[in-house]
């Protein structure tokens, strides 16, 4: 049986948990926003913290966007997926600059690719942040037009639109 | 004895597992988005609030302080995350996306290696319930 002193505990426990709970993500370096970005429709998920790199600005949510972008802007495609998946399938054109080997290829693509090049990053879809955090580190580097195609190579994949292999 | 032993290898387990997840909740957010059972609105709030419930009832727990109140509060986590697990190991759903560190849930075998240690803390809990008896509660300092 649950008895008056059990609910006293209860409701105890749970208001002193509450109040610190949000006292503490207010206070927390690591704090994160009440309502986090949970609809894969509008863009990459992620639970917007303080010093989130997910800029929703950057974001390209749309595969005929993208398809006309490629086209029309002669943009640099990076995918930042490893080199093993890149090679299954990725967009036309792609190049591949895994995020984990960001600091020993940002030399070279720097030399190829001025600070003003139109860059797109995309990596395994909207549950992927690797590419907003490999343009974060472009943008760190210098780099002023860089766009996150955020549902990356599932979403081209089943748009039916051409891949390269290999 | 066995009583008190189990209060607090039950409390320290939920202490422990409070503090990872109070030092990093954006994680936390994003494991129970892996589950995929949540609304979006549910999932920081309750990234934000859980490990605190689990901290400030594994103390409680421990210090003794309302340990009926705490037990109970701890035996319900222990059945949603019991039933969350169980649900996705029978729908076959992994957390395989390969962009998230979802701890030891990534695979079917981890899945079910938690859920057996779930069913065991909650057996613990569940012992407790019935051996606190109610004048045990003591008043919050």
């Amino acid at each position: 049986m649950i008895s008056q002193d059990d609910l006293k505990g209860l409701f105890f426990i749970l208001i002193v948990s509450v109040v610190s709970a949000f006292a503490f993500n207010l206070w927390s370096d690591a704090g994160i926003a009440l309502f986090g970005q949970w609809d894969k429709t509008q863009g990459v998920v992620s639970p917007v913290e303080k010093h989130t790199v997910v800029d929703p600005g950057r974001e390209i949510n749309d595969v005929d966007a993208m398809a006309g972008i490629m086209k029309s802007q002669g943009c640099t495609v990076v995918d930042v997926r490893v080199k093993e998946v890149f090679d299954q399938g990725r967009l036309p054109g792609a190049i591949s600059l895994p995020l984990a080997e960001f600091d020993e290829v940002v030399g070279d693509f720097f030399m190829a690719h001025p600070p003003e090049a139109c860059v797109v990053v995309y990596c395994s879809g909207r549950e992927c942040l690797d590419s907003h955090r490999f343009a974060e580190r472009l943008l760190e580097f210098g780099y002023m037009n860089v766009r996150v195609f955020s549902g990356g190579f599932p979403d081209w994949k089943a748009k039916g639109l051409k891949i390269e292999k290999g | 004895m066995l009583a008190m032993a189990l209060r607090l290898m039950l409390g320290v387990t939920f202490i422990v597992a409070a503090v990872g997840k109070i030092g990093d909740p954006g994680k936390f957010a994003t494991i129970i988005y892996g589950y995929y059972l949540f609304p979006g609105w549910m999932i920081n709030l309750s990234a934000i609030v859980l490990p605190f419930v689990e901290l400030v009832a594994g103390v409680a727990l421990v210090a003794g302080v309302y340990p009926r109140s705490a037990v109970m509060i701890l035996n319900v986590l222990l059945l949603a995350f019991i039933g969350a697990i169980s649900i996705n190991l029978l729908r076959g759903h992994q957390f395989d996306c390969g962009c998230f560190s979802l701890a030891a849930t990534d695979t079917a075998e981890s899945a079910v290696w938690l859920l057996v240690r779930d069913i065991g803390l909650l057996a613990c809990g569940v012992y407790l319930w019935f051996k606190t008896s109610p004048g045990m509660s003591r008043q919050p300092v």
